[in-house]
């Protein structure tokens, strides 16, 4: 029996230290430090609960997702149980004591057998199991024991995954931690709230320092709910864009926004300046701060008045949250052009975190369009039929230059060459939205976890009566919302060869003399022909 | 020493060796509209009057109609519009949905075939449609499955193609199409080095056709059986010469993503390009010293009478080539180093081949495999082997088993189609036993950017911890 509450406090000396050498496997802290820096997790409850009753419980996501925290702390709930931790070293007691529940905190450390082996024993002997399980060694689990409980546990993650409906098995609760987008939840906040006290100095400043980029950073970032919640909505652009941010990678990247920067040594102000958070969001060397600054940076939003004031270092005429440390950039200006335009920089990224008035969502909004996206997924989640509208709309515009949204046109070409792309799209028919379904990832998790964060990265257009479905992540909706070009563009190109696959499953009926929409791309001509086939006759309606 | 007649290397290669592989890889390069409709001339007899719709939408070289508005309704067995204004937009609209991959033109032509009313005897395939025809024919299900392609395509279909090339067609060319009869022929496919490739490439073409016969969308499966038959035709050049000289499947690393966003995976496919003309150039010295060696009947001539030989011969000559008449002497002396008299005269006349014909083996590969998606860049100055969005669905039934469900692992895929035609993706013995090696960590984001194509199509389905799964069109997309 494990349990994580024994041993003294820990200090922040010793979490200090940790975050200085920027460890964040949560299965390599020990008991207190886990407890430390636990965030709360409302899927705790869930899983404390299900074990409690005696249900098996599976826990599946990517590396990083948290699955061994979040077992360990629901484990750490329950109440005197017996839980037996299956190990390399430690197998699997025979019998299998009933009352007991039988953990296996990382199936991939275990040979399969292994893992086949408790399981069967696990669960004939009517005990509870818990299990955390990368997908990779749950799949092949499942490919090579056909007759275990695998295939059926892939079977209801995938289904998930594709927002198809699955079958309850209530010998089971499977969370799949991989649908849920952090950022839509509690966690960066609280991430935040447990790292920022801990920030010191870096080397270069010294233990005592008070001037420290970090620490002024941290200090100002602490007092200031505004900021916080503005760096967990630039952590939601990327997430809105369909990038999954796992636990591990959260806090890894807030811990380097502090604990990554060292001071050069005898630098001036200036070369601090890129020590501060706010600058370290933007122009990190962490791959997030590259993405982060690929969808946005307040340097490039214009400002009338704010642009002025930061320049002349008029700082007490901007209302914010708190004081910007740095020097005016236009005093730093007339010694040094560069100098100046990085304060500016300095200033106006610390201003975008701790102006007051300043409506960030619409400024995110209108710098990209991820956050639309995200809305239109948000939407799919409670009333798919605009969801489809907006979707239909956005293809017939696509394909044929059309306006309509109430039905899709089932435009096709007939090029067979990879290295020219087809210039004319023809439909012979349409068939209306109520045809289609939305199918959105991770929906009833949504709705069951209401706010620990799941939430779909992409959805997918469906017909009703076809498996073949047209999945609309970020990039696809943005290229959809573009002019189809005829020049090389290859993501376009998959747009359009996803979209033709998607057509063709359309329950379309040919007709005996139909009426052809044809929309050439190269002229922009768009013709309505009749084929008369009895007559041999072509009209040229339009 | 008496001399035996001289070497006619141009009818050698044009209807000996050519013959044997199915291919013309000297040829102008043709795309899959010429190579589907190649197929079907080759797998269906009948008659062939495509003439309603060549007059109607073919132009002439340099722009124009080749057929005036006013001659066309005089001779067109079609009611056409009235106004030359209403008559040119329909011609425009309907060439550009028939004839779009710009390949009907008054004396040859290729539809976009819906329909097969619009077959032609065009012999742009250049063989790879007689090839295709072979592999289809020698299926035990593939005459069984033409007849089923013959009365569905018969049958009205919803796209737009059919009931425009329906119209196009005479009704007597339709009513009396049959499934050609397999015919006995000397190629590859008999041979049993080529047994397992040719019984693979076999089933690939059998698969496709079963898809354009049982999928929902006849248009589709027709636009599968075109870019698979091309497919096949590559890799009958990639793997068969190799094969036929006793040496393993080739390994085909393709990239997939962003043209050269990894370089290791850029230039190793690069080099499987390069490295596939040189097995095709290995095959011709093999078959050339077969040749000498049954010409001279173990007893090559040397010296002087070797060069004689060698000057008598007639060498091909290919625009683009050099004639090295004048040097045979100084090729043949320097083979001869170190080597027997019959292996330095095959190696003369392969030399004096290869450079008659210029790069044309290699550039033949090089365009055929842009037309259908297996080479790229599509402008760019280092050809290598990559996967375009089109070929996609080709490829994943060249992955397929008759036992797969709806889905199956991408793990599973990956080894069947390195395992039966040597194309690789992501890390695996084959890829890091190539002699310019790809890095492990690119091969592996190669082999995942594969994925995502595959799932951004609609092919497969990833789901966490990088597992995909390839859906089986031919379960998805079944009527």
């Amino acid at each position: 029996m494990r349990s994580v509450t024994e041993g003294t406090e820990v200090g922040k000396a010793e979490l200090r230290r940790l975050f200085e050498r920027g460890t964040v496997y949560a299965d390599r802290w020990t008991g207190e430090i886990r407890s430390r820096l636990d965030v709360p997790d409302p899927l705790t409850e869930v899983v404390a609960e299900a074990l409690g009753s005696k249900r098996s419980v599976v826990l599946a996501g990517n590396a990083g997702d948290g699955k061994s925290h979040l077992a360990q702390r629901a484990l750490d709930q329950l109440p005197t149980r017996s839980c037996i931790e299956v190990t390399s070293d430690s197998p699997c007691p025979t019998p299998v004591p009933p009352e007991a529940i039988i953990f296996i905190r990382d199936a991939s450390a275990l040979s399969d057998a292994a893992v086949l082996e408790t399981t069967a024993a696990t669960l004939s002997a009517g005990a509870t199991l818990l299990v955390t399980i990368n997908e990779g060694p749950l799949s092949s689990l499942a490919h090579i024991a056909p007759s275990s409980v695998f295939p059926s546990l892939r079977d209801a993650l995938h289904r998930r995954a594709v927002g198809d409906s699955e079958t309850q098995d209530d010998r089971f609760l499977i969370i799949n931690l991989a649908g849920r987008q952090l950022p839509r939840s509690d966690f960066v906040q609280g991430v935040l709230e447990r790292l920022l006290p801990c920030v010191s100095p870096c080397g270069t400043c010294g233990k005592s320092s008070k001037t420290c980029p970090r620490v002024v950073g941290a200090k100002m970032l602490n007092k200031s709910r505004t900021a916080r919640r503005r760096l967990g909505e630039l952590l939601r652009l990327l997430t809105d864009g369909g990038r999954h941010l796992s636990a591990r990678e959260i806090w890894a990247y807030a811990i380097d926004l502090f604990f990554g920067w060292t001071c050069p040594p005898g630098g001036d102000d200036v070369a601090q300046l890129a020590g501060y958070f706010w600058m370290r969001v933007f122009a990190g060397e962490t791959r997030i701060a590259v993405e982060v600054s690929a969808q946005f940076d307040p340097v490039a939003v214009p400002m009338a008045r704010e642009d002025v004031y930061i320049w002349q270092g008029r700082f007490d005429k901007i209302d914010a949250d708190s004081d910007y440390p740095g020097a005016p950039p236009a005093a730093l200006a007339r010694e040094n052009e560069s100098h100046g335009l990085q304060a500016f920089e300095s200033a106006k990224r610390c201003f975008f975190f701790f102006g007051k008035g300043l409506d960030a969502a619409s400024i995110l909004a209108s710098r990209s369009p991820a956050p639309r996206f995200g809305r239109l997924v948000e939407r799919s989640l409670t009333e798919q039929r605009p969801v489809i509208r907006e979707l239909v709309g956005l293809i017939n515009n696509y394909r044929l230059g059309l306006d309509t949204e109430n039905d899709l046109w089932i435009s096709r070409h007939h090029g067979l060459a990879a290295h020219r792309r087809p210039s004319a799209l023809a439909a012979t028919g349409k068939l209306p939205i109520d045809k289609l379904t939305l199918h959105v990832p991770y929906q009833r998790d949504s709705a069951r976890y209401e706010s620990s964060g799941f939430f779909p990265t992409k959805i997918f257009l469906a017909w009703e009566d076809s498996n073949q479905f047209l999945q609309i992540d970020f990039p696809t909706w943005q290229r959809l919302s573009e002019d189809r070009v005829l020049t090389v563009d290859r993501s376009q190109e998959t747009l359009d060869f996803a979209l033709d696959l998607f057509l063709s499953q359309a329950a379309i009926v040919a007709t005996d003399d139909p009426e052809i929409h044809v929309y050439d791309h190269r002229t922009q001509e768009a013709t309505l022909l009749r084929i008369r086939p009895e007559e041999r006759k072509i009209e040229v309606i339009r | 020493m008496t001399l035996p007649a001289p070497l006619d290397l141009d009818n050698w290669f044009n209807n000996e060796l050519t013959r044997y592989l199915s291919l013309l890889p000297t040829s102008n390069s043709p795309q899959p509209v010429h190579v589907l409709n190649g197929f079907f001339h080759h797998a269906l007899e009948g008659q062939r009057t495509s003439k309603a719709a060549v007059d109607l939408v073919a132009t002439k070289q340099g722009g124009g109609w080749g057929l005036a508005g006013d001659q066309l309704r005089e001779k067109s067995p079609l009611n056409l519009p009235t106004g030359d204004y209403q008559l040119d937009q329909a011609r425009r609209a309907i060439r550009a949905l028939i004839a779009a991959d710009g390949a009907v033109y008054k004396g040859f032509a290729s539809f976009q075939l819906a329909n097969f009313g619009l077959v032609t005897s065009d012999q742009t395939h250049f063989r790879i449609g007689d090839l295709a025809a072979r592999l289809a024919l020698s299926h035990s299900a593939g005459p069984h499955l033409l007849e089923g392609l013959i009365a569905r395509l018969a049958e009205r279909q919803p796209n737009p193609h059919w009931p425009i090339e329906h119209l196009l067609s005479e009704q007597k060319t339709l009513d009396g199409l049959t499934v050609a009869t397999l015919t006995e022929a000397n190629w590859w496919g008999t041979n049993n080095s080529c047994a397992e490739f040719a019984s693979h490439a076999c089933d690939l073409m059998a698969r496709a056709l079963e898809l354009s016969v049982k999928s929902r969308d006849s248009l589709l499966g027709l636009q599968v059986l075109a870019t698979t038959a091309t497919l096949l035709g590559l890799l009958t050049f990639a793997q068969v010469p190799g094969l036929l000289c006793g040496l393993s499947l080739a390994p085909l690393l393709c990239e997939a993503g962003e043209p050269g966003a990894l370089q290791s995976v850029r230039s190793a496919s690069a080099d499987a390009f390069t490295a596939i003309d040189a097995r095709f150039r290995d095959y011709l010295y093999v078959t050339l010293l077969d040749k000498v060696r049954e010409i001279f009947r173990g007893v090559a001539p040397d010296g002087g009478d070797a060069v004689a030989f060698l000057e008598q011969c007639n060498l091909k000559k290919m625009s683009g080539g050099t004639d090295v008449t004048a040097q045979l002497k100084e090729i043949y002396t320097s083979w001869r180093e170190g080597n027997p008299a019959d292996v330095a005269l095959a190696r003369s006349l392969e030399d004096a081949m290869a450079s008659a014909m210029g790069n044309k083996s290699r550039d033949w590969f090089a365009a055929v495999g842009r037309h259908c998606g297996l080479v790229g860049p599509r402008r760019g100055k280092v050809p290598r082997l990559r996967v375009e969005v089109t070929l996609v669905p080709a490829l994943v039934l060249a992955g397929l088993d008759s036992s797969d469900g709806q889905a199956f692992p991408m793990s599973v895929w990956a080894e069947r189609i390195a395992s039966r035609f040597g194309l690789l993706f992501g890390a695996s013995p084959a890829a890091r036993a190539m002699s310019h090696r790809a890095s492990e960590h690119e091969l592996e984001v190669n082999q995942s950017e594969l994925a995502v194509l595959l799932s951004s199509l609609g092919l497969a389905r990833r789901y966490s911890d990088g597992v995909t799964e390839i859906l089986n069109p031919l379960k998805v997309w079944s009527r």
